[in-house]
């Protein structure tokens, strides 16, 4: 017999307790996954299974030691907590291991909407078609590696053994889209779009589909360009896989802690333009990013990270709170497959004032960036990769694409060289992101 | 049992694939102790081929009647799945199926070693690279291991066990001087036990090497970007033969249109070049993608992509094999019991050649002797950045400075093209971590050290 999440999270509590744990926190999931998937152009398959599982954290006299089942049966709970108190009994000890009381949490609207509970496969493969046949219905050079549409309705829960207790059911409707444009011998670069929704009526694939199609397709023959140092345009996309990871590092206050963060003792310092203002905020009705508890059964609350360049807050969970004595942010994040980590919820760039036509038409000579394709390095802030769907920009004018140019330079400086930020946002996930201009980027031909 | 499950289906193709993992995580970063962790997960994954298309469904009760119901949801999904399908999977490819039990070589099984020994030895390790260098403020140090068991059946016949076991070790060593920070990683991975990981060097060792490279990285000149003579080493040789070819090769990425379609037979890269996918690599190799079975029951073998600079190969499912009226290759994977096989590649390596690397560095008037490999991009037109993290300068033979914040990109058809040399010292080795295809994968590659052609970036000083 599987338990009930929360019933499965306070059994582990019980157990772990008895085997001699001085805390114990239990963390659950369970729940529906439906999914169709695409492959080379054709709806490949439908899947669908039922997950559950449980995540057990053990703190013994300050030491850490965590467990985790695929399962919800009592005999696998009971077999969990022992392994997590046998792990904890031969780690060392960290005076700041320790859980988190009780704090009143306030439900989240719109995280579960009633409607999925009869959301069928039929209805993913409807929308699975929709996504593939837009893109390919775009232009017939399009051709469409891979992609999903996903329906994910599940429960999850904690409970620890200072009475924290919460659970809350939600939902999820996810796709992705990859692929590219071939023409003769001639291959696009690789592609890919996603979003996704926690309500039945909102669901809508053709955006995806149709920014992927534009993208692959005006990579081909695209054109090579100079070198030069100027201006780069960068499109919310692009904003979220170049500039957001390099935050989101560096005010994780485990980083920062940890002599890893360029952030570290910044705090009220001016580290970007005015013009930038992130926060975040896991409260946010039907947010994909939004729950009503974190990973440790705390409140999220609305948390200003950067404020017109002057930087506000790092993220907390309890561990990091408690090594400076203070509060958690509720940024305990993670799933049953290990402790809770750090990590923003819904994070959003403010919108600026500008248009992205005027952005584009005040620029002399620049790019636009579609796609960054490379690792920007969070600790140091480096980043060197290709620009994937991009365009020249000359004398205000939207010229041709271009292939093989590379960009490069240090996030933390290009923070402070921000131009301007368009009127216009982009929902993508659990981001909120505007178009962003850039200035004094080296950008290589290759 | 799984065989009475699949009694009753009528469909085209059924499997059932029984998979128990576990798997241990231990993380010290910066003197804290941050996970330590022991995993378990087990369950039925059920994948069918009905009307032309496929489903799947898993299922964490052991139990025939949810693994029954099971097989009926996998069924029905793929009944719903093929109405929107307008070319329909025509079958499998068919080929001697794999029965009875399969384990890997394994020297000194990692489970007769206890927690302690393995969350000290993590410690120990972490401390070593901190405490070495005075640059060396901040290190991360991480054991982990993946202890498989499967069972398998389907219905043409396979029926089989498969044991396995991945443990890797990795130290990352931070230095900084003066606001400037620079990081460096060891690391060692094997498929196989506790003293074939540790063949080669002991974590001590390990967690010296990275803190010395850190600290010597401080102080290291950047590269001048220019196209030169290049020496890969083999996790150099293994990262371009992974990234940038052999995901080109995947039939299912050529059937959607990648750059090798329609080229079998072609001449893409040197004579010189024979490059290859296994699961089975030379035993004393402990590849960390060994896979001595396929999820569906394909027997590993040696997969010869390109042969004397010829391509000829791609790499197959059973679906894709018939497709192009081939043999599949043992490439058909998936991560957990929650994951359908998809193509994936094993140990993907250039089979080495006649030179020692001295031979190699000799003839080099100007270039560089590159090792290590860091993160980077590949492209479906096999177009490639990877960032180094060793590069030294080699002027009239010699092996001069390290430098820094060096990056290679290129073709990587034309990179194989201009190979002059190949190494006769064989390695597989960039087996630490995972890649990623919608599911991840244990993977390494590698081969004997290559001489080639390629572009060298830098960053611009000043």
């Amino acid at each position: 017999m599987m338990l009930d999440v929360l019933d499965a999270c306070k059994y582990a509590v019980k157990k772990a307790l008895e085997l001699g744990a001085t805390e114990v926190e239990g963390f659950a999931a369970g729940g529906k996954e439906i999914n169709v998937s695409i492959e080379r152009n054709e709806i490949k398959m439908g899947k669908s299974q039922e997950l559950s599982g449980i995540g057990v954290r053990v703190i013994l006299d300050h030491s850490l030691g965590f467990a985790s089942v695929n399962n919800l049966t009592k005999a696998e709970i009971a077999k969990t907590a022992e392994n997590a108190v046998g792990l904890a009994k031969r780690a060392p000890p960290l005076k700041f291991n320790e859980l988190p009381g009780v704090k009143p949490v306030r439900k989240v609207e719109g995280l579960y909407d009633p409607r999925s509970k009869d959301f069928t496969m039929d209805d993913a493969l409807e929308n699975a078609t929709k996504l593939l046949k837009t893109a390919k219905d775009y232009d017939p050079r399009v051709t469409v590696d891979s992609g999903y549409f996903s329906a994910d309705v599940g429960r999850s829960a904690v409970a620890n053994s200072s009475g924290v207790e919460a659970s809350e059911e939600a939902c999820a409707f996810t796709h992705v889209i990859l692929g590219m444009a071939v023409e003769a011998d001639d291959v696009s670069s690789f592609d890919y779009r996603f979003n996704g929704t926690r309500r039945v009526d909102e669901i809508e694939v053709e955006t995806s589909a149709r920014a992927l199609a534009e993208t692959v397709v005006n990579s081909l023959g695209a054109k090579k360009t100079e070198s030069f140092k100027g201006t780069v345009i960068l499109n919310p996309n692009t904003v979220v896989d170049l500039l957001a990871p390099v935050i989101v590092f560096s005010t994780n206050s485990n980083a920062v802690q940890k002599g890893m963060s360029r952030f570290a003792g910044r705090i009220d310092d001016k580290v970007a333009s005015e013009d930038l203002t992130v926060r975040d905020d896991g409260l946010i009705p039907g947010g994909l990013g939004s729950s009503s508890f974190d990973r440790e059964g705390l409140p999220h609350r609305p948390l200003p990270i950067i404020e017109k360049g002057v930087l506000k807050n790092f993220l907390y969970n309890t561990l990091t709170a408690k090594k400076e004595e203070r509060e958690s942010t509720g940024h305990a994040s993670g799933g049953i497959s290990g402790p809770p980590r750090i990590a923003p919820t819904n994070l959003m760039i403010e919108p600026g004032d500008a248009d992205i036509d005027s952005l584009i038409g005040e620029t002399t000579k620049g790019v636009i960036i579609s796609r960054f394709s490379g690792d920007p390095d969070p600790i140091s802030g480096d980043f060197s990769g290709a620009v994937k769907g991009g365009y020249l920009v000359e004398n205000g004018e939207k010229m041709s694409p271009i292939k093989e140019t590379l960009v490069a330079g240090n996030v933390f400086e290009l923070l402070n060289e921000i131009s301007g930020i368009s009127k216009e946002t982009e929902r993508i996930m659990s981001f909120i992101a505007p178009w962003v201009r850039l200035e004094n980027v080296s950008v290589t031909s290759a | 049992m799984l065989k009475k499950c699949l009694s009753s289906f009528s469909g085209d193709y059924a499997e059932m694939r029984f998979h128990e993992r576990k798997s241990t995580y231990i993380r010290m970063a910066a003197g804290e102790l941050e996970d330590a962790s022991y995993l378990k997960n087990a369950g039925v994954g059920v994948r069918a081929l009905v009307d032309g298309s496929w489903g799947f469904s898993s299922t964490n009760v052991l139990e025939r009647s949810a693994i029954e119901s099971g097989l009926r949801d996998a069924e029905k999904a793929a009944k719903v799945a093929s109405q929107n399908r307008t070319e329909k999977v025509e079958g499998l490819a068919g080929i001697e199926l794999a029965k009875g039990t399969f384990r890997p070589v394994v020297n000194d099984p990692v489970e007769n070693h206890s927690l302690e020994e393995k969350m000290n030895l993590v410690i120990e390790a972490e401390k070593t690279a901190k405490d070495e260098s005075k640059n060396v403020k901040s290190a991360i140090s991480v054991y982990s291991e993946l202890v498989d068991r499967k069972i398998v059946a389907n219905t043409d016949g396979a029926e089989f066990e498969l044991h396995d076991v991945k443990p890797e070790f990795y130290v990352y060593a931070i230095a900084s001087e003066n606001g400037d920070r620079v990081a460096a990683a060891k690391t060692a991975s094997v498929t196989g036990g506790w003293k074939d990981l540790w063949r080669r060097k002991e974590p001590q060792q390990l967690a010296l090497d990275a803190c010395d490279l850190a600290s010597k990285l401080l102080h290291a000149k950047h590269a001048k970007g220019e196209a030169a003579t290049v020496i890969l080493e083999p996790s150099l040789v293994g990262l371009i033969s992974h990234e940038a070819i052999g995901h080109t090769v995947e039939a299912d990425f050529v059937l959607s249109g990648s750059i090798t379609k329609g080229k079998l037979g072609q001449k893409l890269a040197s004579e010189l070049v024979t490059l290859v996918d296994s699961g089975n690599p030379p035993e004393d190799s402990h590849g960390t993608g060994n896979v001595l079975v396929d999820d569906e029951g394909v027997p590993a073998r040696t997969t010869r992509i390109i042969e004397d600079g010829v391509l000829k190969s791609y790499l197959h499912d059973r679906e894709t094999a018939l497709m192009f009226e081939t043999e599949p290759t043992g490439n058909a994977r998936a991560f957990e019991h929650t994951d359908e096989p998809i193509i994936r590649m094993t140990n993907t390596y250039i089979l080495p050649g006649d030179h020692s690397l001295e031979e190699m560095i000799e003839d080099v008037k100007e270039g560089y002797l590159m090792r290590g490999a860091g993160g980077g991009q590949a492209d479906s037109n096999a177009e490639f950045m990877f960032e180094v993290d060793e590069a030294y300068r080699i002027e009239k033979g010699e092996v001069k400075e390290l430098l820094r914040g060096v990056t290679i990109s290129g073709q990587a058809f034309d990179v194989l093209k201009s190979v002059d040399a190949i190494g006769k010292d064989f390695l597989l080795d960039i087996g630490v971590g995972f890649c990623g295809k919608f599911q991840r994968a244990k993977v390494d590659g590698g081969g004997g050290a290559v001489r080639c052609k390629a572009i060298i970036g830098g960053r611009q000083e000043g």
